[in-house]
């Protein structure tokens, strides 16, 4: 939940208010559980939703330039990254960002997850072949957003 | 292919080898916090209302055997006195 949540979020505090408010939703909602999916699905649809609502909130918050503002914003350290990856990981999730939900939703659970392809396509109630869409939807749009904000003064390490 | 596409790649790339964050240790206690506590419902066992609903059966079925007696008693009572009537009839000295 944690790990997926600050996927979305990029910021420690919030992805710790929503892993508590995803402990909180399943201890009052387990009755509600059809039994219909994996608990595992289940559990990642709410910590999906959550954090996708989240999202919505901070973009309803008075800014002048919102885009603007969520792509400069390249400043998220990953914890779990590897150090020499810090630096492009920054860029990277700066471009995730951008990406419409269901783009967003399926790159994260498939390459920051590390789900695979099918758990993802139940998690979003879709096919394998939609998935694999989504996906390739995301990379050419992470491509595009990279490559306006190549920064030019970069030497190579 | 030129640095930009290259670079662009290797930042495709940087999630090669990542690790799932943990949390801080003080998350757990933080949610167990928020966890309202919950109270203790009893839960009758099935089997217990099975035998329940048997001893109800029991009970309403003796009652019933019992008032079918009483009734066929009362009957036997009317008959017999009326039995004896037609005797007293068929013994009258005086008439």
């Amino acid at each position: 939940m944690y790990n997926t949540a600050i996927g979305y979020l990029q910021n420690i505090e919030d992805a710790e208010e929503i892993t508590q408010d995803v402990f909180l939703t399943i201890f009052q909602k387990a009755d509600t559980f059809k039994g219909n999916a994996k608990v595992s699905t289940w559990i990642y649809r709410i910590t999906i939703n959550k954090s996708l609502n989240q999202i919505e909130k901070r973009k309803r918050r008075p800014s002048s330039d919102n885009e603007l503002q969520d792509f400069h914003k390249i400043d998220f350290n990953h914890p779990g990254g590897i150090l020499e990856n810090q630096e492009k990981m920054k860029y990277l999730f700066a471009a995730i960002n951008t990406l419409a939900e269901k783009q967003k939703t399926s790159f994260i659970l498939s390459y920051v997850e590390g789900l695979p392809r099918q758990e993802v396509a139940d998690i979003l109630k879709t096919t394998l072949k939609s998935v694999e869409s989504l996906l390739q939807r995301a990379k050419t749009n992470l491509r595009r957003k990279l490559i306006s904000v190549y920064p030019e003064g970069i030497t190579k390490n | 292919m030129n640095k930009k596409g290259k670079w662009v790649d290797e930042v495709l790339q940087s999630l090669d080898g990542i690790q799932r964050a943990e949390p801080a240790n003080d998350l757990f206690d933080k949610i167990m916090a928020k966890l309202p506590e919950k109270k203790q419902s009893v839960i009758i066992p099935i089997k217990r209302l099975r035998w329940l609903v048997a001893a109800a059966c029991l009970v309403i079925g003796l009652n019933i055997y019992v008032l079918s007696i009483g009734i066929r008693s009362s009957q036997k009572e009317n008959t017999s006195e009326s039995q004896s009537i037609e005797l007293l009839t068929d013994f009258s000295l005086y008439e």
